[in-house]
């Protein structure tokens, strides 16, 4: 086998007896490819879960439920900002990634993990309240459905959190190096992907 | 040659995608005999249910297949770094150990 180098866009660089040849990175690297495909198969898991909720949704004649309490709306607006924030935190946290700024990046980074905290702390007390209320997992097709998709959306966010929160304390102990681009690459893309769900989620499941 | 026999082939192909096949669209019995009536809620909330679910994948793969697309382009236009973000984070020399 020849000797080949990676070069840091992904190129290839075949050595050979008989003179080096170039080949050039694709427009897509393996790594962004996995993760849009890996992202293509949430979608469709999302899309099952909402294709049942349209079935409840649809077919019932009064929705919520007139025993079961309505969902806080006002509440969730706001938590709605917060998670959009968190997503501009981490464009611009990419932002610096790119420029090479070690600070800004970690700076924004924390940003953009305490936003998702704090957007799962807020779902977590308003489920207690709803909960409190009697609005329960097997309190019918609502609260099922309910807790089954925002509960989804909700791991979703959590998954992402850890994660980067594993990338910063990577980061931190000083073994940031380009290494840790791709990584944070496609944790910004799952970022965005958990953003944008919400986005199709929250008029389907409390504005609806 | 090849290109020839490939085009009869999707030709034919094509061709017996449009012959009438009733028998095989007549579906499960029971939805059917379940959801005949328009006017039943739960047969509009399957309806809009089916119809939301053969959209997907059309919507992921058009969606995925832009996005390469437009990347491509912008590469040959010498827009981004190519690949970017690299497979390789760093300059790596592999095949060299004996």
């Amino acid at each position: 086998m020849s000797p080949r180098r990676v070069t840091a866009s992904g190129s290839v660089l075949h050595l050979s007896p008989r003179g080096a040849v170039l080949r050039p990175a694709p427009a897509v690297s393996n790594a962004r490819l996995a993760m849009v495909a890996f992202l293509a198969f949430e979608t469709m898991f999302f899309a099952a879960l909402v294709g049942t909720f349209l079935v409840f949704r649809l077919s019932s004649p009064a929705w919520p439920p007139a025993d079961l309490p309505s969902l806080p709306i006002a509440l969730t607006w706001a938590n709605t900002g917060v998670l959009a924030l968190s997503a501009w935190a981490m464009a611009r946290a990419l932002r610096a990634l790119r420029s090479g700024d070690r600070r800004a990046l970690e700076r924004r980074l924390g940003a953009a993990a305490v936003l998702g905290t704090l957007f799962l702390a807020v779902q977590g007390s308003e489920w207690i309240r709803l909960v409190h209320h009697g609005l329960t997992l097997s309190a019918g097709p609502y609260g099922a459905t309910f807790y089954t998709l925002i509960g989804c959306h909700g791991l979703h966010v959590l998954g992402a959190v850890v994660w980067l929160l594993v990338l910063m304390v990577i980061a931190q102990r000083g073994r940031f190096a380009r290494s840790l681009r791709v990584p944070l690459e496609l944790c910004g893309m799952y970022w965005y992907f958990v953003v944008a769900l919400w986005a199709g989620l929250f008029p389907l499941v409390y504005l609806l | 040659m090849r290109t020839r026999r490939l085009t009869v082939a999707l030709a034919a192909l094509a061709a017996t995608a449009m012959l009438p096949a009733d028998a095989l669209a007549q579906g499960c019995a029971m939805c059917r005999t379940a959801l005949q009536g328009q006017d039943d809620p739960l047969a509009v909330a399957i309806n809009t249910s089916i119809l939301f679910l053969v959209t997907m994948p059309y919507l992921i793969v058009g969606t995925v297949g832009g996005w390469i697309y437009l990347q491509t382009r912008r590469q040959a236009a010498g827009l981004v770094e190519p690949g970017a973000p690299a497979d390789a984070g760093q300059d790596s020399v592999e095949g060299e150990n004996p």
